[in-house]
């Protein structure tokens, strides 16, 4: 698989993945080319990576980590997510369910916003999602469970 | 493990991926293909010009040998087949006189004339050498004599 291949299957989905974790969009921009850049080195040697999808993934975790170390050296810190970045992310029927949909994502942890984002919008499989998130399978599934059952909560109590 | 789960809570059901802004595709793919894959030195552009580059100058040193080669051809005709293949003629004779004549000139009125006309060989074939050399003779044998 080429390059441009490879940013016609993902590049939309690392632009979302990358927006969610950042909080930027301006920073994903950096990120995800970063990001190309350095999958392009690896396309000689596609052939030797099982699942590029996850692959690709991990690329954009790791740049997004690398990114927020370098330039705010807050790596570990929890990383506010503003509601109106769902509007960046997510289309919704109309401007207020998109920010609604912001507030509940904002009221997730990092890690379970981020496996919710890969498993239900992007159609990664947890063991995927653990590969790329550089977690157990496991911990995958109950991240994403907790986070299901919190935005459940939130859309229950709202209604 | 369950994969399927419960899926996403009906609200959230009517959310589509949004996708990425049109111009970060030439972007991204404008400076990720410049850079060389792993393992590898060079990009597969750079090496093409590198390879341009090897080609010109294998190019000009053939052209240089050829050259070369043709200009050795002319000279080694000039020095030994010229009598044969083109015979000097008299119009060649007059021309090399006067050619010789003019740097025998231009020798004899030069600041270093003495020593130039020391080395100039007439045209009659003689020297001026063996003058030269009498004349410093005759004024050695005036100096023993005066030795003031």
């Amino acid at each position: 698989m080429q390059l441009d291949e490879l940013y016609d299957a993902y590049g939309d989905a690392l632009y979302r993945y990358l927006t969610l974790k950042l909080g930027s969009a301006h920073d994903a921009e950096d990120a995800l080319q970063e990001t190309f850049v350095r999958l392009a080195r690896y396309v000689g040697r596609r052939r030797f990576i099982r699942d590029p999808k996850a692959f690709a993934f991990r690329c954009a975790y790791n740049e997004a980590n690398r990114f927020w170390k370098k330039r705010l050296r807050r790596r570990d810190e929890e990383i506010a997510f503003r509601p109106d970045l769902a509007s960046l992310i997510f289309q919704g029927p109309h401007e207020a369910s998109e920010i609604r949909l912001g507030e509940a994502l904002a009221a997730l942890s990092a890690e379970q916003r981020e496996v919710i984002l890969l498993k239900d919008f992007e159609g990664l499989t947890f063991r995927a999602i653990g590969s790329a998130c550089g977690v157990s399978t496991h911990t995958a599934a109950s991240r994403h469970r907790y986070g299901m059952d919190r935005l459940r909560a939130y859309f229950g109590e709202k209604k | 493990m369950n994969e399927d789960d419960r899926g996403l809570p009906e609200a959230l059901k009517d959310f589509v991926p949004r996708p990425a802004p049109l111009h970060l595709r030439q972007k991204i793919l404008a400076a990720a293909t410049a850079i060389p894959p792993a393992g590898r030195f060079l990009t597969a552009a750079q090496w093409g010009m590198v390879a341009a580059c090897a080609l010109l100058v294998i190019g000009s040193l053939a052209v240089d040998a050829a050259l070369s080669r043709t200009m050795v051809r002319r000279l080694d005709v000039l020095l030994n087949e010229r009598p044969a293949a083109f015979p000097v003629t008299d119009a060649d004779r007059t021309g090399f006189e006067e050619i010789l004549g003019a740097a025998q000139a231009r020798a004899l009125y030069a600041p270093s004339a003495r020593l130039r006309q020391d080395r100039t060989v007439s045209m009659q074939g003689r020297t001026n050498w063996d003058e030269s050399v009498m004349e410093d003779k005759e004024n050695a044998d005036v100096r023993e004599k005066n030795p003031r």
